[in-house]
């Protein structure tokens, strides 16, 4: 399907996979900035633990090398979506809770959502090379419950923030699958390389 | 009929000739040797503040006919100790492998029983046939948020301890050191060397999960490295 002059989808995808790894790279390193700030703003303790958020995407996954090419796609499209609307909604709170403007935290959350947005356009690039498309956009992003206090919030926020860092972790090494040579068509999936 | 007493150093031990009474004639041995009267409450044999050196077998023969009226195993020793616990994964995604040792020896035989628990789930850790005390757990979730947590309690029969370690699927990983690291010189030029190596044999999937490396050199002759 590509026109005779642009590059071979082998190229373009192993092109768009290096662009992907450093953006998930930069990604996961202002999430975890983005925590350190959230967590000092918040009043919270860093090592507070957060038991599984509702609607957040995790991260953790079985038979993570036995993914195809695809599932890995969109497994990441759906979360990443997901985020991008969690993230959202933090900002608005955000700016509800302290009614200015402009907050290094403030600044900071909307930074990490335009890397989100953008990582979740690569993403749609990217199975489009695969011969899908991205899948309409319906993303279930359960509005947090209006009786859920303050503090709930604080530490829902904490569990999003702290599953974005682990999925950039996952994306970096999902394209970095993806870009390996496979044998076959680009939905196979890809060789263990165990020795 | 023979059998195994542990006893703490330090401990005072009270040996009885089996169904003797107190006041039976008796003669103990140790490890072979006669033991002096002194250390005897009639047939009863009494050991005060017993060491490490007094392990051994201990025999009790009846005063006239010589007869084995009970034997027993000593073995000195101590509780132990909290044990020292390590996890690491050297071989990230596949798994990780935890290793133990007690601080100070306890002279006796001791049991190790490992748990680990991820979340609400309990793994299974494979024990290696050697070292003894060390086993291995595959990965069955990776990119988790939720923390291991690793128990490991060592018994023997003087007592027990334990210890605990909790961490993040991230914080463990620690790959072995680069192979076949090789410096050459280079041709025509004295002050270059050409330094190669290979990734550690043990990291499963490279290209998935890069290595970053990092070089420092210096001539024997200057005490300060310098960094590439």
């Amino acid at each position: 399907m590509a026109a005779a002059d642009s590059p071979s989808p082998g190229l373009r995808r192993r092109d768009l996979c290096s662009r992907g790894i450093r953006l998930a790279g930069k990604m996961r390193s202002d999430v975890v900035d983005l925590l350190d700030t959230y967590v000092e703003w918040q009043g919270l303790d860093a090592s507070a633990s957060v038991a599984a958020v509702e609607g957040v995407p995790t991260a953790a996954v079985e038979r993570w090398d036995e993914q195809t090419g695809t599932q890995r796609l969109l497994e990441n499209l759906a979360a990443y979506r997901t985020f991008r609307a969690l993230l959202a909604q933090m900002l608005e709170e955000q700016q509800e809770q302290l009614g200015e403007a402009d907050t290094a935290l403030g600044r900071a959350l909307a930074a990490v959502l335009l890397q989100v947005s953008a990582f979740t356009y690569h993403l749609e690039e990217l199975l489009q090379l695969e011969s899908r498309g991205p899948p309409s956009e319906e993303v279930d992003v359960p509005v947090p419950p209006s009786h859920l206090g303050l503090f709930e919030r604080k530490l829902r926020g904490l569990g999003v923030l702290r599953e974005l860092a682990q999925w950039a972790v996952r994306s970096a090494r999902d394209l970095r699958q993806l870009a390996k040579p496979s044998p076959g068509s680009s939905s196979a999936p890809s060789p263990e390389e165990s020795p | 009929d023979s059998h195994t007493q542990y006893e703490r150093v330090g401990a005072d031990v009270t040996m009885k000739c089996g169904s003797m009474d107190w006041d039976a004639a008796v003669t103990w041995m140790a490890n072979g040797t006669d033991i002096d009267e002194s250390h005897l409450n009639g047939s009863y044999l009494i050991l005060k503040n017993v060491g490490l050196t007094q392990s051994g077998q201990y025999s009790c023969y009846e005063g006239s006919s010589w007869h084995l009226k009970y034997q027993t195993n000593l073995k000195v020793g101590t509780p132990p100790k909290e044990p020292v616990l390590m996890c690491r994964s050297n071989n990230y995604p596949k798994g990780f492998y935890c290793s133990w040792h007690l601080p100070t020896p306890t002279y006796i035989p001791n049991t190790f029983n490992i748990s680990v628990i991820h979340g609400t789930r309990e793994m299974v850790c494979e024990k290696d046939v050697f070292p003894k005390n060390r086993c291995h757990i595959r990965y069955i979730q990776l990119f988790s948020t939720v923390k291991y947590k690793v128990t490991l309690t060592v018994t023997n029969p003087l007592g027990k301890n334990s210890t605990t370690l909790t961490f993040d699927e991230f914080a463990i990983v620690k790959p072995d050191p680069p192979e076949s690291v090789v410096a050459k010189p280079v041709p025509n030029n004295p002050r270059r060397l050409e330094v190669s190596w290979q990734n550690p044999s043990s990291w499963p999937d490279p290209d998935s999960f890069p290595l970053k490396f990092f070089l420092r050199y210096r001539p024997l002759i200057l005490d300060q490295w310098q960094h590439v």
